[in-house]
């Protein structure tokens, strides 16, 4: 449950939690990436149906969605075949890197909006929302698609290799990168992110690594925890929704380093 | 008369609400074999577990029918992969049906293939 609740409220998957749990269990580390991924599909499922009217973009989610997929795909294959201590130490290192970046920015407040460039512009990249909070329609532009794309290709990769981060670095694109919205950033991951899970979870579940003792009970509480958190997101400054970000993102960074230092069983 | 009647529906559509509707619909479905399950097996066996796992198959393979509430774990696993998978053909029929945006039609049949390939054809 608490897997979901950090996921929903964050935007991003609820590995973060599930991983460790798991394998402080003695689970299998790959059996607990296979779950993690699942976990990812119900997060996603149990926080869009909550969803906010009109946050998710479902063109943005189009768009990167066939980069999450196909990094997904590659990485989830690579991950059934190898070991990962050093891919959790770069990734800690890079999450913990991104908390910075995201920090700086909260600091200097918010920047001027950069113009939106070509490519951008053709595939339409925009939206609007109403934001219950300010209690006003916010109007959007995504921006750096093609950049966008190549991270998102990266984070598929992270989310099938390692099952955690995926979901983390696709708010991370949409915020910093596109320059969405952070409400919007969080809908449409949530979108995304379930594509990405299934992309990986069918790796695995073609490999035998989805154990369905493990699976019923990661599908059954983690809705609930996903569904408390959702529904507080609709009321919460963009402000409070970067903070929870920021402190699930750190939280994310430490833990992988401390498993790439600790060994991976 | 015919094309006022197709720019009000498409004025109308609500794309925001149908795949909140399928995304609830497909964990309601999942969640429900799950519990399910658990009470067959409960008053079969007397315990909830352990489930059958399907070693090395694709998403057709692992829904087949197996002896005993395993078959019910195994649609509701499925029943999890497949509301994503679903929201996707959804989101393609969107683009290509409704919006008339071919650009985001291909993107999302792009996924769609992908998704096809790994999970039913492989």
């Amino acid at each position: 449950m608490g897997a979901g609740f950090v996921g929903s409220m964050s935007g991003m998957g609820g590995g973060v939690v599930l991983i460790p749990a798991l394998t402080f269990f003695d689970i299998d580390i790959k059996q607990a990436v296979a779950i993690a991924n699942l976990s990812v599909i119900t997060i996603s499922n149990s926080s869009a149906s909550a969803a906010r009217r009109h946050m998710p973009n479902f063109k943005v989610s189009a768009f990167l969605e066939v980069f999450a997929v196909l990094g997904a795909l590659i990485g989830a294959s690579v991950a059934v075949a190898s070991r990962r201590r050093p891919l959790f130490l770069l990734c800690g290192v890079i999450l913990l890197g991104s908390c910075w970046v995201i920090w700086r920015r909260q600091r200097e407040g918010q920047k001027a909006v950069a113009p939106q460039d070509p490519f951008s512009q053709r595939l339409l990249l925009e939206g609007r929302y109403y934001d219950f909070s300010e209690g006003r329609t916010i109007a959007y532009q995504g921006k750096h698609a093609p950049l966008s794309g190549f991270l998102m290709f990266g984070a598929g990769v992270i989310s099938g290799l390692l099952g955690i981060g995926g979901s983390a670095l696709t708010v991370l694109v949409e915020d910093l990168v596109m320059g969405l919205p952070p409400k919007v950033s969080v809908s449409t991951s949530n979108l995304i992110i379930g594509v990405m899970g299934l992309a990986g979870a069918s790796v695995y579940l073609e490999a035998g690594l989805i154990d369905p003792d493990l699976a019923v009970p990661v599908i059954l509480g983690v809705p609930l925890g996903a569904l408390i958190g959702s529904k507080l997101l609709v009321h919460r400054t963009n402000r409070f929704v970067r903070a929870i970000f920021l402190a699930v993102l750190i939280a994310l960074g430490l833990e992988m380093i401390a498993h790439g230092l600790g060994g991976i069983r | 008369m015919r094309s006022v009647s197709r720019a009000r529906w498409l004025a109308d559509f609500d794309m925001e609400s149908l795949v909140e509707r399928l995304l609830s619909l497909g964990m309601v479905v999942s969640i429900g074999f799950l519990v399910v399950a658990m009470v067959v097996q409960w008053f079969a066996k007397g315990q909830i577990g352990p489930w059958e796992n399907l070693q090395g198959t694709n998403l057709l393979q692992f829904m087949r029918p197996v002896p005993g509430a395993s078959f019910l774990v195994h649609l509701g696993i499925g029943a999890l992969l497949l509301t994503p998978y679903l929201r996707v053909l959804v989101s393609m029929l969107y683009f290509a049906w409704v919006d008339r945006n071919v650009k985001y039609a291909l993107f999302s049949g792009l996924v769609l293939f992908a998704l096809t390939y790994i999970l039913i054809l492989d």
